[in-house]
């Protein structure tokens, strides 16, 4: 067995403070949003749907989980900065129910009556990603009033892939359980059409294409609620009801039992190494970064404080040094660790290249954690082939096979988001520490950039430069940018699965990792051609 | 000498003949009906014969088949314990018939002295007092009646000859009250003992019950075994026992030895007996005696040292009492509860139900005489007596922290018990007087709140806090240390236990440990589970203290032992598979036919599964039967009738 990291963190001195004020003040504003979140689209709401007897969603949610078992939201802060409802409306969780690890979808009433935003529509299809790819089974616990009709424009034609999502989960034979709550209506009520399993609750759930208002203008019918889509009579009489519960525990409880009996197999292997804890404290995540994405830290003290043991194979030590990889476990599941300790070399690159080849043919996945701003700019590098070598890291990453998990550990810059594994490659999860910045480039740099190209332009033009002007829109590019680089802007759009509290990162991978194994985990042989 | 018994009992009683068979070198050979074949005692004989039947009338209440027993097994005596047949002459005659030695006194002396009437005319011949009483006939008319009212005084009690127990017994404390409650009394004595004999009998307001244990040998010799005290009684049932008698002066106290001793001599008396007496400011009277071991026996055991089932042996042998009035002494003071699977505020309903789970306490000066241990079943087919703890201490202070202490070490899970009254018998600053009188438990119906409930709310929040983070935490597929983590919000975990007094919610909320513990709508506290063996470290933030708790979960059944007792919990989790029946409700036909039966009328009363109607359809005749139970409310279709899939047939309202 590889031996523990040993941790040059000094824990005493004042960076460390520092670094660990100012990063817990970043996760108390998260929990701030998250507070938000919790508390559904306000009292009023909330009130008004207790008094209806109904649980709240994430009562539904504990109710449906594994007492004790934990359970990782996965997008709590979706849509946050661009105007739709925070979270989406809909609650999107990986738990255990009935000892087995399912993808839970479920509807916020109280939010804009669980009505469905563009942010709703992205957030479903990402989970809906999460089932298929992790071969989760999945539950929906349904109560919308359907699409926010005020934005319909921005969600019809892009919320029917949902409906297909669904029906093709069903294909691959993942399990697709449905439990309805209240309205589930219009293009809404082709989620329990479209599902495997549908539980609806007595007197509660609404079921049907058309409400009376809209049957009365379509057809002049004058149709009675309970006859139209009540839970009994689809029960009874449609047929699309397959179990009626009479309260919202009972139904609870029967999506609990279909679970139960679906034995749902998990096909990746079982943890292997011995899962013990991290030789140092789990605390001291809060003051390895500096909250300034440009203060460099040595990535292995965040990697001795999430694995096993802390124990770490390094690969490749002593060559591009500023990509650290090895081998290490989290919770006994083996890993692959590609993670940076500066920018991107040619060697660095060559370097990931080859090690994620390794990890493909011992089916091992990958953990990349990124503090990236991007690879070696130059004409010395430029010449030395970097692009060639970051095409290679680049190639390999895209055409790997094994699960891919990201940690965002700070910087996100350039091509090195993508190199290493940024969104857009599709790993399996992607989650951010507060401190995280993503970006083309860094701000000062991107307005920098523009200054020069506007200097350039009125020299070209034979025009004045107003310096002053140019400095009062290089601070104003450099202000917005270093906005939209946050991790609240990313999270907001769905960069991620989520900003995590640096002390749970090693919890969230440890879940994050039992997901991924409920699939087969298959590394290949075959990879992009690529330029030596 | 006695060589095979035949223990004709059940329960602890059972074991403790059992071991006193095997003490004085015999073998000792166990009864069982059918549903006992599991109890501790069975294994614990040398042999065990089954009594075939399924009532107490076939089995345990059988003389016949108590003697086929005997002459199956080769048994040479037959001991009876007490209850059952205990002082049934006609069992006793049977095993003389039989050739087997009764362990007991004579089929005359039980006769004399289960006629309450006949009896107390016997005692007082013997000079011993008694209350003021009149028999009163069947046929006495109403002046009769007030003439032998007045003569007794008021107020009065009206009691069936042939009783006991407290049934058939009337208080009367004036004399327009006479007439009803003697009618009463009669119908009563009649039902329950076949003879509408009642006799009237002065009513003390406040005595305590003492009585003196004897025992009488073949040869004559009568001795008395010192005194016990059971005042604690709740209806006529002695619940705290206690040897000696406390505050009796001590000339008083011969006197009843003397009286009790006189007692057996009058019906010469063989075997061990108790002589029961009620004592107020006034003096003692004779109340009745019984013709058997006692329940308590065992106070007597340990303050005096003596084996009072090997002296039983001795005797029904026909040997001579191995000791003398002056050999007997006491040493200190005994004291016994009753453990019963019984709920105390409900009327002290029986509690039937399978101990999970038993520790019973040990420790200097404990005895626990016991029916059940880990696993065993308390049947609702027989008594709720699950175990008689006992303490002997250097004084009765001594013994009731002994035995206080032992209760609350005691771990019963699964079962429901008086535990909690027991305990709070014994802390009560009235018990500790020693002058508790015999309505002293009835009046205090505050003793019967179980647990304090800040008590049992902390037993629920250390149930509350195991299911969340304990044992049942650990099934998650997570592997590492995750229990209740969450990275939004918290975990939020209800149980619904519900214990004898009713249904609390438990909502643990937390990330991981110590989970915050709410009990009903505020109550909360902080508990930490350590994951295998069932400790809860419960901080309550009302005092501040940290208690410990250990849980195990059995199935759905929740046993929680606290530093201050044990409550048994069902836990309703959602999980569970869902115990309800069906629904009454509407009957609908499956499927089209004719209706060539409606098994119903509008007013019945229908069960689930009854049969409402019968449907002929595609040549096939359907039984359409009741979704649960309930009252028919609207018949909707009648014989002939066509129906189509769908139509209501049957409206019945759930009851």
């Amino acid at each position: 067995m590889s031996a523990p990291l040993r941790s040059r963190l000094a824990v005493a001195g004042d960076e460390f403070r520092d670094n660990a004020a100012a990063m817990g003040a970043l996760v108390d504003e998260v929990r701030a949003l998250h507070d938000d979140v919790l508390a559904g689209g306000g009292a009023q709401y909330v009130e008004r749907h207790r008094a209806r007897g109904k649980l709240l969603v994430r009562e539904r949610l504990e109710a449906l989980v594994d007492p004790g078992t934990p359970v990782l939201e996965l997008s709590p802060l979706a849509g946050l900065h661009t105007g739709d409802p925070v979270g989406g409306g809909v609650v999107v969780a990986l738990a255990e129910v009935a000892r087995t690890q399912c993808l839970v979808i479920a509807n916020d009433p109280t939010v804009r009556g669980g009505t469905t935003s563009p942010t709703t529509i992205r957030k479903l299809l990402r989970a809906m990603d999460v089932a298929e790819e992790n071969r989760l089974p999945l539950l929906l616990l349904v109560e919308s009033g359907g699409a926010d009709l005020p934005r319909q424009a921005d969600v019809f034609v892009p919320g029917g892939e949902q409906f297909r999502r669904l029906t093709q989960l069903s294909a691959q034979g993942i399990p697709t359980i449905c439990v309805v709550f209240g309205s589930s209506t219009a293009g809404g009520a082709y989620l329990p059409g479209m599902s495997d399993y549908t539980v609806m609750v007595e007197g509660r759930a609404r079921v049907f294409l058309g409400g009376p208002p809209l049957v009365k203008m379509a057809i002049g019918e004058d149709a009675d609620e309970e006859e139209l889509g009540g839970a009994r009579m689809h029960a009874e009489t449609s047929g699309l009801c397959d179990y009626l519960a009479r309260d919202e525990p009972e139904a609870i409880r029967m999506a609990r039992g279909i679970v139960a009996h679906l034995h749902w197999p998990r096909l990746g292997p079982g943890p292997v190494d011995p899962p013990d804890e991290p030789l140092y404290p789990a605390e001291e995540l809060l003051g390895i970064a500096s909250v300034d994405v440009r203060v460099p830290f040595d990535v292995r003290e965040v990697i001795a404080r999430v694995v096993d043991g802390s124990r770490f194979e390094e690969f490749k030590a002593l060559y591009g040094a500023q990509l650290v990889c090895g081998w290490a476990s989290i919770g006994g599941y083996p890993v692959g660790v590609v993670a940076n300790n500066g920018i991107l070399f040619s060697p660095e690159a060559q370097k990931g290249a080859q090690f994620i080849a390794l990890c493909n043919r011992s089916d091992t996945p990958i953990l990349f954690v990124q503090n990236i701003t991007g690879f070696m700019v130059g004409t010395r590098y430029e010449q030395g082939g970097i692009i060639k070598d970051g095409a290679k890291l680049i190639n390999a990453v895209s055409n790997s096979t094994v699960p891919h998990l990201t940690l965002m550990v700070g910087a996100s810059y350039g091509a090195g988001n993508y190199a290493m594994a940024g969104r857009a490659y599709d790993p399996r999860f992607v989650f951010t520490w507060p401190n995280h910045r993503i970006a083309v480039m860094g701000p000062k740099q991107l307005a920098g950039v523009l200054s020069i190209v506007r200097r350039n332009a009125a020299a070209a033009a034979r025009r004045p430069f107003d310096e002053a002007a140019d400095e009062e829109l290089r601070q104003a590019t450099e202000s917005q940018i270093e906005e939209e680089s946050t991790a609240q802007y990313a999270t907001g759009r769905l960069w991620d699965d989520g900003i995590i509290d640096p002390r749970d990162t090693r919890t969230v991978l440890a879940i994050a990792l039992t997901a991924v194994h409920s699939a087969p985990v298959r590394g290949t042989a075959v990879f992009g051609v690529v330029r030596h | 000498m006695i060589r095979r018994l035949l223990v004709a009992n059940r329960g602890e009683i059972a074991r403790r003949l059992i071991r006193g068979a095997h003490d004085a070198g015999c073998e000792a050979v166990a009864v069982y009906a059918g549903d006992d074949a599991a109890s501790p005692y069975v294994g614990e004989a040398d042999a065990a014969v089954l009594l075939p039947g399924a009532s107490l009338a076939e089995t345990y209440l059988s003389a016949p088949a108590l003697v086929g027993a005997a002459r199956a097994a080769g048994a040479d005596a037959l001991h009876p314990g007490y209850g059952f047949l205990s002082e049934n002459p006609d069992l006793a005659e049977a095993c003389a018939a039989a050739g087997v030695v009764w362990v007991g006194p004579s089929p005359d002396a039980m006769r004399v002295m289960g006629h309450k009437a006949r009896a107390k005319e016997l005692v007082a011949e013997a000079g011993v007092p008694i209350l003021p009483s009149a028999v009163v006939g069947p046929e006495a008319d109403e002046h009769a009646l007030r003439s032998a009212a007045s003569g007794v005084g008021y107020p009065l009690l009206v009691k069936a000859s042939a009783g006991g127990g407290g049934r058939g017994m009337r208080l009367v404390r004036e004399e327009r009250e006479l007439a009803d409650a003697v009618a009463a009394a009669q119908r009563e004595a009649v039902a329950a003992f076949g003879s509408d004999e009642v006799f009237l009998e002065r009513y003390l307001e406040a005595p305590r019950h003492v009585e003196v244990q004897v025992i009488g040998d073949t040869n004559g010799s009568v001795l008395h075994l010192l005194d016990r005290e059971c005042s604690v009684q709740r209806r006529h049932q002695k619940v705290v026992e206690e040897a000696p008698a406390t505050q009796v002066a001590d000339a008083v106290r011969r006197q009843m030895w003397d009286a009790a001793v006189a007692v057996a001599r009058a019906v010469d008396y063989v075997g061990v007996g108790t002589v029961e007496f009620l004592v107020d400011a006034d003096g003692f009277f004779f109340l009745e005696m019984n013709t058997r071991l006692q329940v308590e026996h065992g106070v007597t055991e340990l303050v005096t040292g003596l084996d009072l089932v090997g002296l039983q042996l001795a005797v029904a042998s026909g040997l001579p009492l191995p000791l003398a009035q002056s050999d007997v002494g006491a040493s200190g003071h005994a004291v016994e509860v009753r453990l019963c699977a019984e709920r105390p505020r409900e009327d002290y309903r029986p509690t039937p139900g399978t101990a999970s789970h038993v520790h019973w306490p040990q420790g200097p000066g404990l005895r626990t005489d016991r029916a059940i241990e880990s696993g065993s079943v308390v049947s609702p087919a027989y008594d709720s007596l699950v175990a008689k703890l006992m303490a002997h201490g250097q004084d009765r202070a001594a013994a009731v922290i002994r035995l206080a202490r032992a209760l609350r070490g005691l771990e019963l899970d699964g079962l429901e018990t008086n535990r909690d009254l027991l305990g709070a018998v014994l802390d009560d600053a009235v018990f500790g007087t020693g002058e508790a009188d015999v309505h002293y438990l009835d009046s205090r119906p505050d003793l019967r709140d179980a647990a304090l409930p800040e008590e049992v709310r902390r037993r629920h929040a250390a149930a509350a806090a195991f299911c969340l983070t304990g044992e049942r935490a650990s099934a998650s597929l997570v592997p590492v240390p995750a229990a209740g983590w969450r990275n939004v919000g918290r975990a939020l975990h209800v149980d619904r236990l519900t214990d004898g007094v009713g249904t609390l919610q438990a909502r643990v909320g937390g990330t991981g440990q110590p989970a915050e513990v709410m009990v009903g709508d505020e109550w909360r506290a902080v508990g930490t589970a350590s994951g295998d063996d069932g400790l809860v470290d419960l901080a309550t933030l009302d005092d501040g203290l940290r208690r410990r708790y250990r849980v195990r979960l059995a199935g759905r059944h929740v046993g929680v032992n606290g530093p201050e007792g044990q409550s048994s919990f069902v836990l309703h989790a959602d999980d569970a598979t869902d115990e309800r029946g069906g629904v009454a409700g509407e009957c609908r036909a499956p499927l089209p036919g004719t209706v060539s039966k409606v098994l119903v009328a509008e007013g019945d009363v229908v069960a689930e599964g009854d049969g409402l109607v019968v449907l002929e359809a595609m040549k096939m005749e359907h039984t359409l039967r009741a979704n649960g139970a309930g009252a028919v409310t609207q018949m909707h279709c009648a014989p002939g009738q066509q129906v189509d899939v769908h139509d209501l047939l049957v409206t019945v309202e759930p009851t």
